[in-house]
């Protein structure tokens, strides 16, 4: 059994649709009915449900106000959206007979080119072309440098998290053959701690690289302005 | 390991259709009743300011009204205690004044009591001193006081003046009744005959007469001709005089 084979389940037409694209269907289901039955009812006097999400919420735009204080509400839902989706991704592993969608390449790959994407995006945004600027700076020879940073930042946010899951899942069968039924709760605990920490990861390194983007330029200036 | 192209696409796509309904769903109702929240309670925050603010200038406000009402009530105190002042000022006034009248007429009533007591006393000691010039005389009237006492009228009879005899010689020409002579002592016949003479000379006739005593008269004679008397008796001097000094009294 290779876990990190591509299971295909069935094909719309010429699209082979594997179980990662399914187990994520089912977590952006689960996510928006539970997001959907929740916020149905917000009131200024919240109730326990609702006290849980605006904890939650509200961390995530102080997260996001720290990094990018400029860019915090255009930027909040994608890195956002990146922690609950991670979070419920990894977490899916736990329940028997799922495997987490983050234990494919393909999927921690197209998170990393979402980020990739979203720092330029971001940047080009707040600062238009201006932005570019960062790559030459402080010398126009450090311009190969930066491109093979952004390229192997993007390929490790992809390959962290890929093979973090990977081998979790991978030394639990291991254990699960060697020892049998034993110890299933430690790597169960071991699961989910490590769940949460790969998608607190993943998404703090977006955060820091989407913020470094949009923060890049200002810093530039202030630092032109000091020497001016 | 191999990087499935399908799956990667599908999975971008996925993630950006996540992204969407999340903000849709999640991120954006979660903001906004936290933000109208924040709204409310810096509302309620500037309210309260605004409250306080007011509150605190309805406080000084107060202050100065109170202040204004203290000096007023100070002033309208003092404006009292003027009108008091100059009130009690008019009714000691008043009063001193009531009071020296009523001692004015408390002393006049005294003075008229003690006048008063004074004529009583005089009258109870003229009493006194008639009574006891009456009891006096009576242990010294004698046959021969009476008898001077005769003299002395006869004698004042004929020196009577006109008018008074000819009211007497009327009132005894309207007789009907005898003249009667009264006398402490019984007279003797010569006496009634001087008596007789005297009369009928003072009358011009010749009534008739009736002789009596009486001891009340002390001594003397009382003649009683009609409604006229002539007294000549130690009792009816003692009257006069008693009269008289009562009188001026």
């Amino acid at each position: 059994m290779d876990i990190t084979e591509t299971t295909v389940l069935f094909h719309i037409g010429p699209l082979a649709i594997s179980q990662a694209v399914v187990t994520t269907w089912g977590v952006m289901v689960v996510l928006l009915a539970f997001c959907a039955m929740t916020t149905r009812h917000l009131a200024l006097r919240p109730g326990p449900l609702q006290n849980l999400l605006e904890a939650v919420v509200g961390a995530i735009e102080q997260a996001v106000q720290a990094a990018a204080p400029s860019q915090a509400r255009r930027i909040m839902p994608f890195i956002g959206t990146l922690w609950l989706f991670l979070l419920a991704a990894n977490l899916i592993g736990v329940v028997p007979g799922l495997t987490a969608p983050t234990t494919q390449l393909s999927v921690t790959a197209a998170l990393a080119s979402l980020v990739f994407v979203s720092v330029h995006w971001f940047g080009l945004r707040d600062h238009g072309w201006r932005y570019l600027r960062h790559y030459v700076s402080p010398s126009p020879l450090f311009l190969p440098f930066h491109l093979i940073s952004e390229i192997t930042r993007t390929a490790a946010l992809a390959v962290r998290l890929f093979g973090n899951m990977m081998s979790l899942e991978l030394a639990a069968l291991i254990i699960l053959f060697v020892a049998g039924l034993l110890v299933p709760i430690p790597i169960l605990m071991l699961h989910i701690v490590e769940a949460l920490v790969q998608a607190y990861i993943f998404g703090m390194l977006a955060l820091i690289y989407i913020g470094g983007a949009v923060q890049a330029h200002t810093v530039a200036r202030e630092n032109e302005q000091q020497k001016e | 390991m191999n990087l499935d192209w399908t799956t990667y696409s599908l999975e971008i796509i996925n993630f950006l259709i996540l992204v969407w309904l999340l903000h849709r769903f999640l991120y954006k109702p979660v903001l906004d009743v936290m933000e109208r929240r924040r709204s409310a309670v810096e509302q309620n925050l500037a309210e309260a300011q605004a409250k306080r603010t007011q509150a605190d200038q309805l406080k000084v406000q107060y202050e100065n009204r109170l202040q204004e009402w203290n000096k007023e009530k100070e002033q309208a105190r003092n404006q009292l205690q003027g009108e008091i002042e100059t009130e009690r000022k008019q009714r000691m006034r008043a009063l001193e004044s009531a009071l020296k009248e009523e001692q004015n007429k408390r002393a006049v009533l005294e003075q008229r009591q003690r006048d008063e007591l004074q004529q009583h006393i005089e009258r109870v000691a003229i009493g006194h001193a008639a009574r006891f010039a009456s009891r006096l005389l009576s242990r010294v009237a004698s046959p021969e006081l009476e008898a001077r006492l005769l003299d002395m009228l006869i004698t004042d009879l004929s020196s009577l003046p006109q008018e008074q005899r000819s009211a007497l010689a009327q009132a005894a020409g309207e007789l009907a009744t005898p003249v009667r002579v009264l006398t402490a002592h019984t007279l003797t016949e010569a006496q009634q005959e001087r008596v007789t003479q005297a009369l009928n000379e003072l009358l011009g006739t010749s009534p008739h007469y009736e002789f009596n005593t009486d001891y009340q008269l002390i001594a003397g004679v009382r003649i009683q001709v009609g409604a006229r008397l002539i007294q000549a008796n130690v009792n009816e001097e003692l009257r006069l005089f008693q009269e008289a000094a009562q009188h001026d009294a």
